[in-house]
């Protein structure tokens, strides 16, 4: 008896059937394959998308408020803006375990206010330096009067003082 | 051919882009390739002390969820 390869068995079909029928077999690959090809090149193209990526940190009351978790260990820096905006503080971890903190202060851009400040600066240098260098003067006339009347007692005699130009005039 | 394991994940964490950009873990590499133990030491009480914790307090809590 000749058997001919084409006929296929009934139990063994019902069994397996995916073996018994090469071109359901085929279909079913070909379709899954389908339906993987477009996931996997969607998970190929994840990492090519590149995602924004954002600023650590949040605005805070005062320094005291900024903890240790808030620095973020994977080596970017934290930026900490002041809610009165008066300083900005950026924290980063250091390579010896410990943060790292840099206070920014704001620059004020208005030309007036920075030649008053720096007129009015000049001007208490000026009365500083003034009342610094009378201090000084009374201080070693004193001594200088005090150093003469001392000696005058020792000597027993009295020592003429030559009198200074702005006493004379 | 003698391959260290130990030597390969130094290599795949040094060339790591995450490590290359992280001050405290490159350093963290260095001294594992080193071998300095208590620069290890130093660095963990360094950071365990700028969170407020102790390396013992940490440890216990890695074996509390552990078991």
């Amino acid at each position: 008896m000749i058997t001919n390869p084409y006929m296929t068995n009934p139990y063994q079909q019902q069994f397996f059937p995916n073996y018994n029928i090469p071109s359901y077999g085929m279909a079913y690959q070909q379709q899954k394959a389908a339906e993987q090809q477009p996931m996997f090149q969607q998970s190929v193209n994840m990492p090519q998308q590149q995602v924004p990526q954002g600023l650590n940190g949040r605005v805070v009351a005062n320094v005291d408020s900024i903890g240790a978790n808030d620095v973020p260990m994977d080596g970017t820096v934290a930026i900490f803006p002041l809610s009165d905006m008066s300083q900005i503080i950026v924290k980063t971890w250091q390579a010896d375990g410990n943060i790292h903190t840099t206070r920014y202060k704001p620059i004020l851009d208005d030309v007036n206010t920075q030649a008053n400040t720096l007129s009015n600066n000049a001007e208490k240098l000026k009365i500083g330096l003034s009342e610094d260098v009378r201090t000084a003067l009374d201080t070693i006339e004193n001594k200088l009067d005090s150093l003469i009347a001392s000696t005058s007692k020792t000597a027993g005699k009295r020592i003429t003082v030559p009198k200074r130009e702005s006493d004379c005039e | 051919m003698n391959i260290n394991p130990m030597q390969i994940m130094l290599n795949k964490m040094i060339n790591s882009p995450q490590v290359k950009n992280n001050a405290l873990a490159q350093n963290v590499v260095q001294m594992l390739e080193k071998g300095d133990t208590q620069g290890l030491k130093t660095m963990a009480e360094n950071v365990c002390r700028t969170k407020g914790t102790t390396p013992k307090q940490v440890g216990d809590d890695i074996i509390r969820r552990l078991f």
